[in-house]
């Protein structure tokens, strides 16, 4: 009876040490995939970078060499075709309920005087321009940028860029 | 009727010698020390993991590409012409410094146009021969500001072997 009683007793701590790995096991793989989705689970918000490039791609368009390019202000046609002047698309499929996830605004000021001149322009959403300045995370990003520019006749331009990016729902949660 | 350790050696195949009680209670307890151990292990982990990673800061600060305007914004700079028709940077190439013309015409270009965004700007000649700190040359127009353990960007052009107008932006 005791001898048969320690045959089982093997047989238990094997199992029991299975039982114990198995546990083991699952522990390791639940902590792992809790830190993954807690590292990888959320977006990241890359709205700020969007906005800097897209600021960064219409400046290339108007300056080059340092100076304005030609035409820019006295071309009647790209105040109203800028956008396609400058080959960006704001077009955003992804969020086809909504009237547009981008706003860009591109103002002249004459340098000396401060003025703003008529060849300021603007396409995308404007309804996206009122959050500028507000706080929140679910709020759009703005960049606000200028620089400094001369064109070929010397005359000194300061160029402010704004760009929206709102595309909320894909880089916040 | 078979000995028990008959069984033992037919069951378990290399083990030939049954463990004793005491050995299987230290063996147990080794098991449990293990098991602590490994917990411990994934808790430290997770806590280290849930520290490490903000998830309530999540956003990519784009430092680089703020550069480009910056950069424009000096270039057109060194082109202005200067009232004797010279050019900024021919200028500068000449003086080997800001004079009043270009000096004045920096602090309104860059601190009036970046001064909301930086705390601290400097634009002058800078000796590239020397170290960071000791090879930007001093001028009337900027004063000079420590770049340690500041975030900081820097923009140059050379005109010369070992020097260079700059123009520093510091966060």
């Amino acid at each position: 009876m005791k001898n048969h009683r320690i045959f089982l007793g093997k047989i238990g701590a094997e199992k029991t040490i299975s039982v114990y790995w198995f546990a083991i096991l699952i522990i390791v793989a639940g902590v792992i995939i809790y830190m993954v989705t807690f590292v990888y689970g959320k977006p990241y918000d890359i709205r700020g970078s969007e906005s800097e490039i897209l600021s960064g791609n219409i400046a290339n368009c108007l300056s080059e060499g340092g100076y304005l390019k030609e035409n820019t202000l006295t071309n009647p046609s790209f105040k109203q075709n800028f956008l396609k002047i400058c080959k960006v698309n704001l077009k955003t499929p992804d969020f086809p309920e909504t009237k547009g996830e981008y706003y860009i605004e591109v103002n002249f000021y004459d340098f000396n005087t401060g003025s703003k001149l008529n060849s300021s322009t603007s396409g995308g959403n404007i309804n996206l321009k009122q959050y500028c300045g507000l706080e929140g995370k679910t709020n759009p990003v703005c960049s606000n940028k200028d620089f400094y520019v001369i064109d070929k006749s010397q005359k000194a331009y300061s160029i402010n860029i704004i760009s929206v990016v709102n595309k909320a729902d894909k880089n916040v949660q | 009727m078979i000995k028990n350790k008959e069984k033992n050696q037919r069951f378990f195949g290399p083990s030939i010698f049954p463990k004793s009680r005491k050995a299987q209670i230290s063996e147990g307890l080794t098991w449990v020390a293990a098991t602590i151990a490994i917990i411990i292990i994934l808790l430290i982990s997770v806590v280290i993991t849930s520290t490490a990673f903000d998830l309530n800061d999540r956003e990519i600060i784009p430092e680089s590409f703020t550069a480009t305007l910056n950069q424009k914004s000096l270039m057109s700079y060194l082109l202005t012409r200067e009232p004797g028709g010279e050019t900024v940077y021919s200028a500068i190439k000449k003086d080997e410094n800001l004079n009043d013309f270009n000096g004045n015409l920096a602090v309104k270009v860059f601190k009036g146009l970046y001064e909301k965004e930086y705390s601290g700007i400097w634009v002058g000649v800078s000796d590239l021969g020397f170290n960071i700190i000791g090879g930007r040359i001093g001028n009337d127009f900027f004063a000079r500001i420590s770049l340690i353990g500041s975030e900081a960007y820097s923009t140059m052009i050379k005109f010369a072997q070992e020097k260079a107008v700059e123009a520093v932006f510091v966060k």
